[in-house]
């Protein structure tokens, strides 16, 4: 029943690549014979929710597709080389597709020896590092329980790599031409600031050392200064990851989250972040398949209500975390990736900051769910993907910043003398 | 370092920023548009060009566009860049003594900090006056005033100054919101300016009037016969500012109790005397006898300069203290200020405003005598008041015999009003001295100074009308 509802809407809209994401993101799909080391593809060093092969479909859209045996027993798409290029296969259609292939950057160790892939992993153009490799929700057993610490943190040794070995990652993958810019990613520190002093020195670097964008993913802190600081300490794009609206399911899915920082404090720290950042800038993933859709999409009213973009990945079983979820069907869906296009237009929030990510679904992608083609963002988006369109996104963010950002200190230059 | 992020608009965000570069872009055009223009009768181009450095500066410095020590930078540049003086000249000017002699007080004064011998003074002065926020500051409104009779005023004001930033600290009050704290700084600034008219030794200008009143006319003022003058004038100013202060600035302070809590804290603490203090006390309190006695033969500077060579030589002080405790931008604005104050006199500029102005109006005695002393007080805000007295008095001493003033009367009415700089901190250091410590703003001595400015006036011309009279000067 639900093979032939999938084969009709795909016969309905067989160009469409938004609901072509969404179907592998969730179908997963085979390799054909030698695909694989073609693409360099090695289940060892790829890890979480992006553990899968990276494929451009029509239309730039990058999709992160499981290729695991459990999820693709029952998948009918196919990845195989033929004459003229790579082709996905299934219900009878084929479609030419670009996989990305497996950088080299994935085999690379930094000078003290810590494989690359340890550290960092690359989606849709973004370097994603994780410089300490442990989330302290752990700890006391509060970690969102469809998170795995072994999955998403790798055991390093160290407690947290040094800035020089970031700035060795950063430097191969953008000379490799895999990633222009960087998102820093850390999960729950106990502390009043929620690690952002800790990222501080590697910001800092990040920014003296490359002309680029830096995105953070953390926790909000427990004060708004510290959101003031993130922004003044060169942060451009900022997430404040909330996950599930559902205020119940969000307290048991997200112990911690509840019990450190609670709910509304995600909603009050997103509101000032946006009233800090540029519009577009500030966003909070809320996954698909851990609560009704309804109340997805009523998280996304609240969150585009208080200027965040909402960014939606599509819940992903992650081997070891025990949870276990029917996703919703592909109607309830495509209805609420249609909402988020056009909540987010209906605030007038800027969609081209967020990029195109493989593994989550971005408001701009939404718009093939919505009938709107979005014209302006596209052509927008893909002026900011060229050279001279990033050079002016990243002069606009550091005009903006040195305008916005006072430097309050009680010193004698007050008296002017 | 705290951040804080502006919530306006970018654009209007953009629109001020650019609004600064509009109004420096406006201020270099106007000041190259009235440079080039053709000279007036009777005035160089050189003059005219003075003029329109003179009043970029006033503007810049007015409005801390920049700040003070850099507008000082820019004029010195800005002068031999346009042809008013040369190069040399106006960098020698720098190195004016007046230059070295507040730096040299500035020195004693961080030696005194460093040592503790300030914070022991303060303690002192905090135990005497210290009761009531009233009595205290008028405590140091009479210190600062009184010290000022027998030694120049920059040297009272900065002698004070570090015990006045403990007294400031020590009582918690908020750098630039605090009422008291602004009104302590501005105290010490006008009990120095106001003091520092009664004698020959509160400034340079007054013996400088003395000795162009003696080179023109062969005639003189006696020491006593100028305190019986002006030390009346003196006390009543000293009532007029310590009243215009109360009004302006509503006291914010309860009560000296924490003052007073701090200084059983400190006496404590600090124990008995020590070496480092007993000797920086000997050496300042040498250098102000130095400075009473024996300034005319030795020179101010000088004696500042051998004063700190004392202190290095009894190791009483580092080089890394003084880095830390003196600002150096006050000795900047201060060699800027003179070096302008040189430029406008020497180019003809302030003879010709002078002439222009008192030329068309001085036509009886009275408004001779009004008229010089209103611009004495005006011009002492823009120009040391050194120079002010250089500038206007050889004007007036020959104008006098034509109007039938006297010409002691007119010396009196140019070297005092010279003297009274409440508003701005090129006219006089006290008032950069207090500015220095960053408790207050320029704007803080805006208004009430102009007030008291008016006050001063006012005395002064009753005094000259009702009191000279009666010990045989008269003005008409
Ligand atoms: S905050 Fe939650 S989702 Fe993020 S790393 Fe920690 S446990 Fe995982």
């Amino acid at each position: 029943m639900k093979a032939a509802r999938l084969k009709k809407k795909e016969g309905l809209c067989p160009f469409n690549p938004g609901y072509l994401k969404l179907l592998l993101a969730v179908q997963g799909m085979s390799l054909g014979k030698g695909v694989a080391e073609e693409v360099g593809f090695t289940l060892s060093t790829r890890r979480g929710v992006a553990g899968g092969v990276d494929l451009i479909l029509p239309g730039d859209l990058w999709v992160n597709v499981p290729v695991d045996k459990t999820t693709t027993e029952k998948s009918p798409y196919c990845l195989e080389k033929k004459k003229g290029g790579y082709f996905l296969t299934g219900y009878g259609n084929e479609i030419k597709v670009e996989p990305v292939r497996q950088p080299h950057f994935y085999e690379r160790v930094t000078s003290k020896g810590t494989p690359f892939y340890q550290i960092a992993a690359l989606h849709g153009g973004s370097v994603y590092i994780s410089p300490t490799n442990r989330c302290q929700f752990f700890d006391d057993d509060l970690n969102c329980r469809f998170c795995d610490e072994k999955k998403t943190f790798y055991p390093i040794a160290r407690e947290f790599i040094s800035v020089e070995e970031i700035l060795e990652i950063i430097e191969v993958a953008f000379n490799e031409g895999v990633a222009d810019s960087v998102d820093f990613n850390i999960g729950y520190f106990d502390t009043e600031d929620r690690g952002i002093s800790f990222l501080e020195p590697y910001i800092n670097a990040v920014k003296r050392n490359f002309d680029t964008i830096v995105a953070v993913d953390a926790q909000p802190p427990k004060s708004n200064k510290w959101i003031d600081k993130t922004y003044a300490m060169g942060v451009d794009k900022l997430s404040y990851h909330m996950e599930i609206f559902d205020m119940e399911v969000f307290d048991s899915l997200c112990p911690g989250k509840a019990k450190e920082i609670g709910w509304e404090r995600y909603v009050e720290a997103l509101k000032y972040a946006a009233g800090v950042f540029p519009s577009g800038a500030v966003s909070s993933n809320l996954i698909i398949g851990l609560e009704a859709p309804a109340s997805t999409m009523e998280g996304i009213d609240l969150l585009t209500g208080i200027g965040v973009v909402p960014i939606l990945p599509i819940f992903r079983p992650i081997e070891g975390a025990a949870l276990e979820v029917t996703l919703p069907d592909m109607d309830e869906m495509s209805a609420i990736l249609a909402h988020l296009y056009s909540s987010v237009k209906a605030s007038s929030i800027n969609m081209t900051w967020s990029k195109n990510i493989s593994t989550y679904m971005t408001p701009l992608e939404g718009r093939y769910f919505s009938g709107d083609d979005a014209k302006l963002q596209v052509v927008m988006q893909n002026i900011y993907k060229t050279k001279i369109g990033g050079k002016a996104v990243r002069s606009i963010a550091g005009l903006r910043r040195r305008l916005k950002v006072k430097e309050v200190e009680d010193s004698f230059e007050s008296s002017g003398l | 370092m705290n951040v804080e992020i502006d919530r306006r608009p970018l654009w209007l965000l953009m629109l001020v920023r650019s609004f600064r570069y509009l109004v420096f872009a406006g201020l270099a055009l106007t000041t190259y548009t009235i440079a080039n223009l053709t000279p007036p009768e009777g005035l160089s181009p050189a003059g005219l060009r003075a003029i329109a450095v003179f009043g970029l500066s006033l503007v810049l410095w007015v409005t801390h566009l920049l700040p003070l020590a850099i507008t000082s930078l820019l004029v010195i540049a800005l002068l031999p860049l346009m042809g008013v003086m040369s190069s040399s000249e106006a960098y020698a000017l720098f190195g004016n003594s007046a230059v070295f002699f507040i730096l040299g007080a500035l020195i004693l004064a961080a030696a005194m900090l460093k040592s503790g011998l300030s914070g022991r003074m303060a303690l002192i002065m905090l135990t005497l006056f210290g009761k009531t926020p009233r009595s205290l500051l008028l405590g140091i409104f009479i210190t600062a005033a009184f010290l000022s009779f027998w030694m120049p005023e920059h040297a009272v004001a900065a002698m004070m100054f570090p015990m006045v930033l403990d007294i400031a600290r020590g009582l918690e009050l908020r750098p630039l919101k605090s009422n008291y704290g602004k009104a302590l700084f501005i105290a010490l600034a006008w009990g120095a300016i106001i003091g520092g008219v009664a004698t020959f030794l509160g400034g340079a200008r007054n013996p400088l009037a003395i000795a162009i009143l003696e080179e023109t006319t062969g005639r003189s003022i006696g020491f006593f016969e100028w305190m019986v003058a002006i030390v009346p004038i003196v006390l009543i100013l000293l009532v007029a500012a310590y009243a215009t202060l109360s009004f302006f600035l509503k006291n914010d302070l309860d009560n000296t109790d924490k003052a007073i809590e701090l200084i059983l804290e400190k006496k404590i603490a600090l124990g008995r005397i020590t070496y480092e203090e007993l000797m920086v006390g000997l050496i300042m309190g040498m250098t102000v006898l130095f400075w009473m006695f024996l300034s005319k033969p030795l020179g101010l500077a000088n004696i500042a300069l051998l004063s700190v060579v004392a202190l290095f030589v009894f190791k009483l002080v580092s080089w890394k203290d003084v880095e830390e405790y003196v600002n150096w931008g006050i000795i900047l604005m201060y060699g800027g200020a003179i070096c302008l104050g040189s430029a406008i006199t020497k180019s003809g500029a302030a003879l010709w405003a002078g002439d222009l102005i008192i030329g068309s109006m001085a036509g009886s005695s009275v408004a001779m005598v009004g008229i010089f002393a209103l611009l004495a007080i005006i011009f002492t805000e823009g120009v040391s008041n050194a120079a002010i007295v250089a500038i206007l008095l050889p004007l007036g001493l020959g104008m006098s015999s034509d109007h039938g003033v006297s010409p002691e009367i007119i010396t009196y009415a140019i070297a005092v009003p010279a003297g009274l700089a409440f508003m701005l901190p090129m006219g006089t250091p006290p008032t950069a001295i207090a500015l220095s410590s960053g408790y207050l703003r320029v704007r803080d001595f805006l208004i009430q100074g102009l007030v008291l400015k008016c006050i001063a006036l006012l005395v002064f011309f009753l005094m000259a009308t009702y009191y000279w009279p009666l010990i045989g000067m008269n003005v008409g």
